[in-house]
């Protein structure tokens, strides 16, 4: 299962859902489903979020219960 | 505002409901109580305010304006996050559907001594099409 850490980075960065949405390109909603792990986003998307936080994606995201 | 009116599922519910009993009202007179013969201009009238509100309404939000398009304006595409919620919705009205339509055919039938039950069927399909695609965006926004 695809876990991320979205939340947390978001508020070291001390960004709302809106400003992260509007740096990446998206909408709000979808910055809410990516952190309650309802959506798995596309790899574009990751690798955005990711460069947002200047971090790599897998610290961002990560799979967990899964070999 | 208005463009968050024309893209509710609850405004296309009220529209469904309202034409639904505006017709059966009007054109199978004979068979309903008086009370439900409404003008059909109850409904017209709103929809004409807004519909000419519009230019109003785009000429102050150039941003984001509404525009005559086929795909219904309750669809949320822009972007993979709302195209990943509306398959997710829409998913469960086709189900629906699938799963209604068979029996909507079973039933006009059975009841045909039942003129108008056709509109009661559609009637109930959208508004349940509607409520099923509200409640599922709900649920995730």
């Amino acid at each position: 299962m695809l876990k991320n850490s979205v939340r947390e980075f978001r508020a070291r960065f001390r960004f709302s859902q809106q400003e992260l949405a509007d740096k990446i390109g998206v909408t709000r909603q979808t910055i809410g489903l990516i952190e309650k792990g309802d959506y798995a986003p596309s790899v574009t998307l990751a690798l955005k979020i990711a460069a947002a936080f200047e971090v790599s994606v897998e610290e961002v995201f990560r799979l967990e219960g899964e070999n | 505002m208005l463009k968050r009116t024309f893209q509710s599922p609850l405004f296309n519910i009220v529209l469904v409901l309202g034409l639904g009993i505006i017709m059966i009202g009007n054109h199978y007179s004979e068979y309903v109580p008086a009370w439900l013969t409404i003008d059909p201009m109850v409904l017209g009238i709103p929809i004409l305010i807004m519909i000419a509100v519009i230019p109003l309404y785009n000429k102050r939000n150039p941003e984001n304006p509404i525009k005559p398009r086929i795909i219904p304006m309750e669809m949320r595409e822009e972007d993979e996050g709302l195209q990943w919620l509306t398959f997710k919705a829409t998913r469960k009205v086709y189900i629906f559907f699938a799963l209604s339509i068979p029996v909507a055919i079973a039933l006009t039938a059975y009841f045909n001594h039942i003129p108008y039950l056709p509109i009661i069927l559609f009637i109930f399909m959208g508004v349940v099409q509607y409520l099923i695609y509200w409640f599922q965006m709900k649920r995730y926004s």
